[in-house]
């Protein structure tokens, strides 16, 4: 097989699943009679994109904004602190556990505490995308710079090397991948859990999910409704889509995960 | 590399006993002069892989000492290297920079540990593969980039733990030909454990057969024939009567226990 067929195998099957979706939708919109309050039509959805782009364009950026604060702050904290834990067996002992229990704790719950806490508004919001990725990020890394190979350790240890160049030059090398797969689920729940906390909230204007909160309470607004699915998909597609390629371009010679395209 | 010098080893009346395990080791005493090349054979448990760690200080004796020139082998550590079962190479550095990791450790500067490295691959025949990545390599490639490791930083002892036993009949011959022939350039006292008798006798010249329950030497077996040794010598009468004699000791150690093969 030549490259470029290669490539074209390799998007082909999504787009022509994707056209058959849309054939269905409209096969089913016409076949059960189905109202646009219910479902709206394609079409209805891409004409309210149209329609509503000077009120979805800036609440895109302005959750994104409040999504990436978060997710970015996350990203070097929970690095920090799994650093801290793996450090030491007794803190991590002591605190791993808890972090595993922490991330149960559901957006709705988190919404009301960080409105009270961090007032209404973008600093809540930043909070809620904060912890939601946070929580992620330290688990996988704290598991990657405890689960450093054996057998390289002791290479270490015959070659004397330092505490500090045992955790720069191995530990945390080897617990890239683990970190990078973190940071991957943070990358989605980041967007996910400001949307989510903006729709609950209800306090910060001109972002998606107020936006949200206005055109449900519309029964005629459904493609409007469907148009916001529409810009959050593209969203965590935004926040996903670079992580994997940061990832990639970081594990391209090393890793089994990274190692297609050779 | 006129610096390097072999090192001396001394193993005296050393037990072993991990926490509240059985003996591993027990009794064991052997000294062994500067270049000799030591293989240890003998059946699994039998503490050969826990003699070359007390070699390398990753493990201590619990009777009994471990000296390496006189010394223990903790302060020893610039004279030693060990070569894994596994190659132990970081993936996320090319073979060169995996041959460069001891130098750089020890801060040396890059320039010369670049010449360092390239230098060694080139005596170890993987000059071409410098800067590809680990899973680039196949396993014998990879095992030639441990072993250029290893001898980075000249070591006047090498302690090798079955370092071909994942390898193919064909890879490992090769091996063995290669660790000989760098041997030739680079004077090291060795230590090499392995499960082949053929491998043992092809490289050392003295073989410990090892008992297991608890870990002693059951005897010795001297391989007189000269270095530089070649692949022809394989063929010899000579190299297949020794196989045949280490082979038979082996079976007499495993039979002496009674328990058949255990693996």
């Amino acid at each position: 097989m030549n490259a470029s067929a290669k490539k074209s195998a390799l998007w082909l099957p999504p787009l022509l699943a994707g056209a058959c979706i849309v054939a269905i939708w409209y096969a089913a919109i016409a076949i059960f009679n189905i109202p646009t309050y219910l479902l709206p039509a394609p079409h209805q959805v891409l004409h309210a994109l149209w329609r509503e782009q000077a009120s979805l364009f800036p609440a895109l950026l302005r959750t994104g904004g409040s999504a990436l604060a978060g997710f970015s702050t996350a990203v070097m904290g929970g690095a920090v602190v799994a650093l801290a834990l793996a450090s030491s067996r007794w803190l991590k002992a002591a605190l791993y556990p808890w972090v595993l229990i922490i991330q149960m704790v559901p957006v709705v719950v988190m919404v009301p505490i960080f409105v009270i806490w961090f007032h209404a508004g973008l600093p809540s919001i930043t909070a809620i995308a904060f912890v939601i990725s946070f929580f992620p990020i330290l688990a996988s890394t704290t598991l990657g710079l405890v689960s450093t190979d054996r057998g390289q350790l002791e290479l270490f240890t015959v070659l004397q090397a330092s505490k500090a160049q045992e955790i720069f030059l191995l530990r945390l090398p080897s617990a890239l991948p683990y970190f990078l797969s973190g940071v991957k689920i943070a990358a989605t729940l980041a967007p996910i859990g400001a949307i989510s906390g903006e729709f609950l909230a209800g306090t910060t204007p001109d972002s998606l999910g107020y936006l949200l909160l206005i055109y449900r309470s519309d029964p005629g607004k459904m493609p409007e409704v469907f148009a916001i699915a529409f810009v959050a998909c593209a969203l965590g597609f935004l926040f996903v889509g670079g992580v994997k390629l940061l990832s990639w371009w970081l594990l391209r010679h090393w890793h089994e995960s990274e190692r297609s395209g050779e | 590399m006129p610096t390097v010098r072999a090192a001396s080893v001394a193993i005296e009346s050393v037990g072993k006993r991990f926490a509240d395990g059985p003996e591993v080791l027990a009794n064991v005493t052997l000294a062994a002069q500067p270049g000799d090349f030591v293989a240890l054979i003998g059946p699994s448990g039998c503490g050969k892989t826990t003699l070359l760690r007390l070699l390398a200080g990753l493990t201590l004796p619990t009777h009994g000492a471990v000296t390496l020139d006189g010394v223990v082998p903790i302060e020893a550590r610039e004279r030693l290297s060990f070569i894994f079962q596994e190659p132990t190479l970081l993936p996320w550095l090319t073979a060169q920079r995996n041959v460069e990791l001891p130098l750089r450790l020890n801060g040396e500067a890059k320039n010369s540990r670049h010449e360092r490295a390239l230098e060694l691959l080139r005596l170890v025949g993987l000059e071409s593969a410098a800067h590809q990545f680990p899973r680039q390599l196949s396993g014998g490639m990879k095992m030639r980039v441990s072993l250029a490791r290893a001898l980075t930083r000249q070591p006047g002892l090498l302690l090798l733990d079955e370092p071909f036993g994942a390898l193919d009949e064909l890879t490992r011959n090769r091996l063995n030909e290669d660790l000989l022939r760098v041997r030739e350039k680079t004077p090291f006292t060795a230590f090499f454990v392995t499960h082949s008798v053929s491998e043992a006798v092809f490289l050392s010249n003295r073989i410990f057969v090892l008992a297991a329950n608890p870990g002693r030497i059951a005897g010795e077996i001297s391989v007189s024939y000269p270095y530089p040794r070649t692949a022809e010598w394989r063929e010899s009468a000579d190299y297949q009567r020794l196989v045949a004699r280490a082979s038979a000791m082996l079976r007499q150690t495993q039979n002496a226990e009674g328990s058949g093969t255990p693996s």
